[in-house]
């Protein structure tokens, strides 16, 4: 198992990656959360139509995993501690 | 349309049966008791950082935030019994459901093992309650408010 305080030794490497890089919040399938609700929660937590919601949902159920948003690192965690709250696997990395 | 969940403006009016208002007052219960003590072993995946990288074997070592989750359900707690909900009680009881069936699913850990014996993982049957319940929510929740005018 990857330990991510060897990913990110200190609050300090943190910072400094937190400040250069962009970082996605990327939401994973699970086996047990409806559809209809991932759109419901993307739409809910992003602001996103619809529309997008759905497509980034069929992205999560097909691909396994989507990238559904992409921004600073601060605000990525916030997004992805409103996506655990809501019941949702989700979890923030840098950017591709 | 949904005839457990009916919307009336900003109202959703709710009709459940005693058998399944009492799981969910149950299933809310049990997820504060669950996520209230920090040495818990759910709450403890709270400590670690949200920023990890994928792993093979467990590449989600942060589950969910145990005030965020409980603040929804002590909602569902105080509203079970209730007949009408406010959309804001519905949102609480969405997100309480939601996180419920990740629960009786066995993919969040919370204590059960308290004299309530009410949440069981890997429950399916219960499961396909909440899943049922959630469908039906969502339609409420998102349909357009219809008045008596309508």
């Amino acid at each position: 198992m990857v330990d991510p305080l060897e990913t990110y030794p200190s609050g300090d490497t943190l910072t400094a990656v937190a400040l250069d890089l962009p970082f996605d919040v990327v939401v994973w399938d699970d086996p047990v959360t409806l559809m209809v609700v991932v759109t419901r929660i993307l739409m809910k937590v992003f602001g996103y139509q619809k529309t997008k919601a759905h497509r980034l949902m069929m992205t999560v159920h097909q691909e396994g995993r989507a990238v559904v948003w992409t921004g600073e690192l601060n605000k990525a965690e916030q997004f992805c501690v409103r996506l655990h709250a809501q019941g949702l696997l989700a979890t923030v990395e840098p950017s591709a | 349309m949904s005839e457990v969940f009916t919307r009336r403006g900003d109202d959703i009016i709710v009709d459940l049966n005693q058998q399944i208002r009492k799981f969910l007052h149950g299933l809310a219960e049990a997820i504060l008791l669950g996520t209230r003590d920090g040495t818990h072993p759910f709450a403890h995946r709270l400590t670690q950082p949200i920023t990890v990288t994928k792993d093979e074997d467990d590449p989600f070592l942060v589950l969910a935030r145990h005030d965020v989750i409980a603040t929804s359900a002590q909602v569902l707690e105080a509203t079970a019994w209730s007949t009408t909900l406010r959309l804001d009680e519905a949102e609480s009881w969405f997100e309480t459901l939601q996180v419920g069936s990740q629960v009786l699913a066995g993919s969040f850990h919370v204590a059960i093992e308290s004299d309530l014996d009410r949440l069981d993982p890997d429950d399916r049957e219960r499961l396909r309650i909440i899943q049922g319940l959630l469908g039906l929510l969502v339609e409420v929740l998102d349909e357009p408010e219809v008045t008596d005018e309508d």
